[in-house]
């Protein structure tokens, strides 16, 4: 079923082009063109406010846009049946719901509404809250409550996972264990979309990140191809005449050949230094604020 | 179907959850023992007062505790949750409504028998007199349930709920003959009573403890919980789907703030 060997924007999870989203006179998003393959586990990276869950909201189903093509599963998700949602897990930001009900009772009862869900056992252990099952909702702590989110959210064996911010209010610990559940998830298949303004946690999961910046998507790609994007240069070191020499470069290998032409040997103390990611990203934050 | 059994799951375990509550169990309590101290008080009238409060009992159970556990299941995000299941509302609405049934003819038939027992007010004398009894509840509930969710779909929240929900339920009882008789009411009273459904719920049960000697009530009755039950349920459909579709994660969390005060 999932084995297609080429990713054509017909057969992709999600492809979105042209998405507009406006409330009023204010506009959200700004025209946005994105395709997330299946088995990908996409990371939509930004700061506050910078239009994430709206996005999402609109690919879940949530929320009408404004304008433009969205396809999710092969479905236009503003008109979209049960056969749709059954396919699709959403964990949105922040739920308070259900809070008498015990977290085993909620599990069994939501396994119901799908045809191959996970045992409420097999689902307990797997978010680790075998401890909890019989405790109310209301009574869990933020990080614990977060997993039953997690955990109702998959409960169908979802396709097509969206991740709205999960691991807010998480300790390192709790972190961990969050990000390892999802990377055995993707493992497992399943396509995910998962919003953070933790870049750590994009570059951590995803296999490619968007960084959305008040309603436009500013790079797309994997952290490598996000470094070229933004052309942000390499620091090139070496020391010459018995001084610490240093140069930036958007090219750096062109400059290392010239620099082996002009000492005619090896290059003392050379170091290329390629910016990380989080470089990448605060510049992105930098300069598009500056523009708004 | 589908839906409609995990519905009926859904009601069957959110009455568990109601049992196990004592709060909830006395609050509901409470307004049973309330009709059987007004009728204590009024002992003259005491049939009047437990056959209008037997039908009260369904109609404030439709009219207020229904739209507060909407609100309220807006409000904590139980029914944005319940949108993102195959057929999640139908379920949820399923459940609410066995759920509230359940209720008010628990708290009815409870009221019936403290008033046989306390007040005196009599149990139907015969098998007519008892499906009189049943059917006027039965219809009667259906015809004012739907106002109770639509009422729930358009409130903002619980609280709100409630305050704006009591007064005109609480007049509605006043003009309906469930504490005085109704021919005390000036005429044009009567007619805004006799359209509304309790004024005929109260008559019907005054009628079944009375092993019923009028007759003529029933066909306008059956006409007017007919309009109620129809117009409401396709009132209630729409505007329940229509606020369910407006919810989403982030005007959850906007509605959160301004209830809580700025986070953090």
């Amino acid at each position: 079923m999932m084995e297609m060997t080429e990713n054509t924007p017909a057969d992709a999870a999600v492809s979105v082009s042209d998405l507009r989203m406006s409330y009023g006179s204010h506009d959200v998003l700004h025209g946005i063109d994105l395709t997330i393959q299946r088995g990908e586990l996409f990371a939509l990276l930004g700061p506050n406010g910078a239009g994430k869950t709206t996005t999402v909201e609109i690919l879940e189903g949530y929320r009408k846009r404004s304008a433009g093509e969205v396809r999710v599963l092969g479905a236009d998700p503003s008109a979209v049946d049960d056969a749709w949602r059954r396919r699709v897990g959403v964990v949105m930001q922040s739920w308070r719901d259900h809070a008498r009900w015990r977290v085993r009772e909620l599990m069994v009862h939501f396994a119901g509404y799908y045809p191959h869900a996970y045992a409420p056992h097999e689902l307990l252990e797997l978010v680790g809250l075998k401890e909890q099952a019989d405790q109310e909702l209301g009574r869990l702590s933020g990080g614990q409550r977060r997993r039953v989110d997690v955990a109702l959210g998959i409960i169908g064996r979802p396709e097509l996972l969206f991740l709205d911010e999960p691991t807010t209010g998480f300790d390192p610990q709790a972190r961990r264990t969050f990000h390892e559940l999802i990377l055995s998830l993707k493992d497992a298949g399943m396509t995910i979309l998962l919003t953070t303004h933790d870049l750590e946690e994009a570059e951590r999961l995803a296999d490619r990140t968007a960084i959305l910046i008040r309603g436009r998507l500013v790079a797309c790609g994997t952290p490598t191809q996000l470094a070229h994007k933004v052309q942000a240069s390499a620091q090139v070191r070496w020391t010459a005449e018995g001084a610490a020499q240093s140069q930036a470069t958007h090219d750096p290998s062109q400059l290392v050949w010239e620099l082996h032409e002009k000492f005619g040997g090896p290059i003392p103390d050379l170091e290329v230094i390629r910016p990380s990611l989080e470089d990448t990203y605060l510049g992105l934050v930098r300069t598009e604020g500056a523009q708004a | 179907m589908e839906a409609i059994s995990n519905g009926m799951r859904r009601g069957t375990i959110e009455l568990r959850h109601l049992v196990r509550s004592s709060k909830d169990v006395s609050n509901y309590l409470f307004t049973v023992v309330m009709f059987v101290l007004i009728a204590n008080w009024r002992h003259q009238q005491a049939q009047l007062v437990i056959a209008g409060g037997i039908a009260s009992l369904s109609v404030l159970t439709a009219l207020t505790s229904l739209p507060q556990a909407l609100a309220s299941d807006k409000m904590d995000g139980t029914l944005l949750r319940v949108r993102g299941l195959p057929s999640g509302l139908l379920a949820y609405v399923t459940g609410k409504i066995l759920f509230i049934t359940c209720v008010a003819l628990t708290s009815s038939l409870l009221l019936l028998f403290l008033g046989a027992g306390i007040n005196h007010s009599g149990l139907p004398g015969t098998v007519t007199a008892w499906l009189t009894l049943i059917w006027v509840l039965v219809a009667g509930f259906a015809a004012t349930a739907p106002l109770g969710l639509l009422i729930g779909a358009v409130l903002p929240n619980a609280r709100e709920a409630l305050a704006m929900v009591m007064f005109p339920v609480y007049g509605l009882l006043a003009i309906s003959g469930v504490f005085f008789p109704l021919s005390l009411l000036p005429g044009w009273l009567q007619v805004v009573a006799e359209s509304f459904p309790l004024k005929w719920m109260a008559q019907g049960v005054r009628e079944a403890l009375t092993s019923g000697a009028h007759g003529g009530w029933q066909l306008p009755a059956l006409g007017i919980f007919l309009a109620w039950a129809v117009l409401g349920s396709l009132l209630a459909a729409w505007l329940l789907q229509r606020t369910t579709h407006r919810e989403s994660g982030s005007s959850l969390a906007r509605r959160r703030e301004l209830s809580t005060g700025p986070a953090k």
